[in-house]
């Protein structure tokens, strides 16, 4: 038996580095690895489960071809038909439009290692294609971040245990980030408090010594309510504050026509928990507060985010080691490697939002996009409007999808290509959220046809020239492990004190953490370019339309990470059926009992689930959770057909109010979705 | 009889993320059925303490196991240190264990015909290693009392409602009780 380093490139706070125990060519056994400083030898419940990804019946062995295209009828390639076939739909196009912009390429976060750049890369080296832009992630967020502090900047989370206080806002890591919450633990073993404002009460809010379920999107009328009571009660260090915070006279006017009980009307709470919650703030210090994705979701949620980093920045002014925003950072990130189109490409490439990727797609013109290559994603799972996406999706011609399994997407594409698995494969994995940084080696033998994405694009690149000489300019000789020599830029060799990325052979290594930032910008003239409000004041969310009275938030589910590890049999059978989660007056309205199935439905489209009742679901909220496209049966009954239960049904591809400053494009009110909820 | 070992189940501690339950799943690469060791989550309205609600279980290693004793065939032992063993070879898949036992830790395995159970990782715990859920644990809620007798455990309960009756067999069990925060919420009918 052999032990390998392994990481698990998953889009996850916690970016684990495992070791992985080898015998006769399989998995027998993942371990945490005790060298990374954060997760320290454990892995979640998914990652314990990646034998059964990475030897899945189910997994993906030879590259396909379905034709006619969503017929289910499904045809083995060899890699030199299924590279032919490709290589020939881009020249063609390439030759019909004098151009390879209907070439495009939409990838996100499937495997964050750092060899995805690679695909971008390629794409690069044949010329301007197009490109999904923006980020369905983090992007209002990190707007907020940017306009305020003029950087982005996450303290190192591995302080959070020195804390006083950790106010969870909008985050739950006992299903997103398990590691953290050993160092939550911490910090309540030395007296600190852990406050979660959720309007779920999550895992993380039952575990919490304070809990504050308020109106989703109402987040930014909570801080501003609680600012402006520290405010009136003398709290906030006003001569501190006028050197550190560029506006704050524009913003002390406007506190002081708030009220506790304003807040208390917008948020839904009562006005004694406004003085609870700006108690925490004032006597709990250091306070960290952990501004988590979701909130920012919403219209309003760039917005929101600032009232946050208003309430979080003013009052933690007196802060020690670990207090501040926490939200996320890319400082350990590479940058894709510059690498020249071919002599004859002219032009630049043109970016679609990928949050409306559907629209943009069938509205291309001149030329149109006719080719798509997706990878490291799922979008007709995971992308807003994902009935309008399939839709778009069939007006191209060449649909080519790379995957470990076949995904919704891959049911309706041309072509399937099966990638290697991080355990066939080098690669490097860094945080968003921590700062450690771990190396990949290949543990297994290729899996049947398997081949990496960096592999994929080579042999197409090279199949390329073979037919078109001069058409790629990428260099199809490169193996992966010179990629990641050019990857370990200067900058993160000074960030890690490494001279090479191999010295992370030796165990994963923590970066330096960059400095804060220095001060905060109330009066955000880039938010005034944008036609946002300058100051973090209060915009109010969206209210239901009469006809779809619930909210519904698609939130992270526990067993699965997006599209991924939900289908495993393990996870599954923790897991079996997808839900709709109400409160027990909303299921009492509708005369709905526990494990009716229901169906779900707005102007987007319906689907079905089973109803679960549950005390913490606020009555105007409804939850169900993201990333399902599980088997569709269950103890041998066919429950749902396949695509009954898909959350992107129902959601709309509607923008949020940040996102182009950091991204390029506004991020995806996901949890902008109103429905109504009946008895099948 | 020597000492007796066991867990301890901080239920204070445990955000039910299930880590125990897939670590044992992934350290014996076993099937989907049975669950050697589980997570049990109880819905609130059913517990004195509305919120806090996982109980991770596995074999008890009970003092008095009753699987032993109704095996006809003497699949079962206990070893010096308190560990109740099942051999698989010996078993005739009867079942009788599992209508024995309060707890549901012996588990009839279908493909097999033979029953199954927690067996708390003793080739480890012979290497002087934790057991694979007690290893797995993010936050601690999972430990291996050492010897049961000399336990302190202040802040310790040997039952938590909703866990069955503990004078039939004496589980090798003791529970950290949960602990609620203070919640504002409008979910109130």
């Amino acid at each position: 038996m052999r032990v390998y380093r392994s990481a698990c490139p998953c889009n996850c706070y916690d970016a684990c580095a495992m070791l992985t125990y080898v015998e006769d060519g399989r998995v027998v056994k993942v371990e945490g690895d005790p060298g990374h400083g954060y997760t320290r030898g454990r892995l979640c419940a998914k990652g314990y489960a990646y034998s059964r990804r990475v030897h899945s019946p189910e997994r993906l062995r030879y590259p396909l071809r379905q034709f006619p295209r969503g017929s289910g009828n499904w045809q083995r390639l060899s890699w030199e038909e299924a590279l032919d076939l490709i290589a020939c739909s881009i020249l063609e196009l390439k030759a019909r439009y004098g151009s390879t912009l209907p070439l495009a390429y939409n990838k996100y976060s499937g495997n964050f290692g750092w060899l995805q750049n690679t695909v971008d890369a390629f794409f690069t080296s044949l010329g301007p294609t197009t490109r999904a832009g923006g980020s369905p992630c983090w992007a209002a967020g990190l707007d907020a971040m940017y306009l305020d502090f003029g950087t982005i900047y996450n303290p190192d989370p591995e302080d959070l245990a020195s804390c006083r206080a950790v106010i969870l806002w909008g985050a739950n890591p006992a299903w997103t980030s398990v590691h953290s919450l050993a160092l939550l633990q911490q910090a309540r073993e030395r007296g600190g408090i852990v406050a979660v404002i959720d309007p779920v009460l999550s895992a993380t809010a039952r575990w919490a010594d304070y809990y504050f379920q308020v109106k989703p999107g109402t987040d930014g009328a909570l801080a501003l309510g609680v600012l402006a009571y520290l405010y009136r009660q003398g709290h906030l260090e006003i001569e501190t504050i006028a050197r550190y915070a560029t506006g704050w006279p524009d913003l002390e006017a406007y506190l002081q026509g708030l009220s506790p009980e304003w807040a208390a009307a917008a948020t839904g709470l009562p006005p004694e928990a406004i003085a609870t919650l700006a108690t925490i703030y004032a006597k709990y210090l250091p306070a960290a507060t952990w501004i988590g994705f979701g909130l920012q979701r919403h219209a309003n949620g760039g917005q929101n985010v600032r009232a946050i980093n208003a309430l979080a920045t003013l009052a933690g002014l007196q802060d020690g080691p670990g207090g501040g925003i926490y939200y996320a950072h890319q400082a350990t990130w590479p940058v894709e490697p510059p690498l020249a189109m071919p002599p004859d490409a002219r032009g630049s490439n043109r970016y679609l939002n990928i949050n409306n990727f559907a629209a943009e797609l069938v509205s291309c013109r001149e030329p149109p996009v006719k080719f798509l290559w997706l990878a490291y994603r799922d979008p007709v799972t995971q992308e807003a409007g994902a009935r309008q996406l399939i839709r778009a999706l069939d007006t191209l011609e060449m649909i080519v999808v790379v995957d470990h399994f076949l995904t919704p997407a891959a049911q309706v594409a041309d072509i399937v290509l099966p990638a290697a698995s991080l355990f066939e494969t080098w690669d490097i994995v860094s945080s968003y959220w921590h700062y450690w940084v771990a190396a990949n080696e290949p543990a297994l033998p290729p899996w049947f046809e398997a081949r990496s994405d960096l592999e994929i694009v080579a042999a197409l690149a090279a199949r390329l020239n073979e037919l078109a000489p001069g058409s790629s300019t990428f260099p199809v000789g490169r193996q992966a492990t010179t990629w990641l020599d050019i990857l370990f830029d200067q900058r993160l060799q000074d960030l890690l004190g490494l001279k090479s990325w191999q010295g992370l052979l030796e165990g994963p290594r923590k970066a330096r953490v960059p400095a804060p930032p220095s001060g905060i910008t109330l009066r955000a003239t880039g938010a005034g370019e944008a036609a946002l409000p300058v100051l973090p004041v209060y915009v109010p969310p969206l209210a239901p339309p009469p006809e779809y009275p619930l909210q519904l938030l698609t939130s992270h589910q526990q067993f699965g990470l997006h599209s991924q590890f939900q289908n495993l049999d393990w996870l599954q059978a923790l897991n079996p059926e997808p839900a709709i989660f109400l409160s027990p007056v909303a299921a009492r309205k509708r005369r709905l009992a526990d494990g009716d199935l229901a169906r779900v439905y707005n102007e987007n489209g319906e689907i079905i689930a089973r109803v679960r009742i549950e005390a913490g679901v606020q009555e105007g909220v409804a939850v169900a959770y993201e990333g399902w496209y599980g088997k569709d049966r269950y103890q041998g009954k066919r429950l749902f057909s396949a695509g009954d239960y898909n959350v992107n049904f129902l959601t709309s591809p509607r923008a949020t109010d940040m996102g182009n400053l950091t991204t390029g494009f506004p991020g995806c009110a996901f949890y902008d979705c109103f429905v109504e909820v009946c008895r099948l | 009889m020597g000492k007796q070992l066991g867990f301890l189940v901080d239920t204070e501690k445990c955000i039910g993320c299930f880590g125990c339950e897939m670590a044992c799943k992934n350290e014996y690469q076993a099937e989907v059925k049975p669950r050697w060791r589980r997570v049990y989550q109880q819905k609130e309205g059913n517990l004195p303490y509305p919120e806090r609600n996982f109980m991770s279980l596995a074999c008890n290693h009970c003092a008095d196991p009753a699987c032993l004793k109704v095996c006809p065939v003497g699949a079962y032992s206990k070893r010096e240190d308190g560990i109740v063993l099942h051999d698989h070879g010996r078993c005739i898949g009867c079942r009788l264990c599992t209508m024995a036992c309060p707890y549901g830790a012996p588990q009839y395995n279908e493909k097999e015909g033979k029953v199954e159970k927690c067996q708390l990782c003793y080739q480890k715990i012979d290497r002087g290693e934790e057991p694979a859920c007690v290893a797995a644990c993010p936050v601690g809620a999972l430990e291996l009392i050492k010897d049961l007798a000399s336990f302190p455990g202040p802040g310790t309960v040997k039952e938590l409602p909703g866990f069955p009756d503990i004078t039939i067999t004496r589980p090798s069990v003791r529970f950290v009780p949960p602990r609620t925060g203070i919640q504002i919420r409008r979910d109130a009918e």
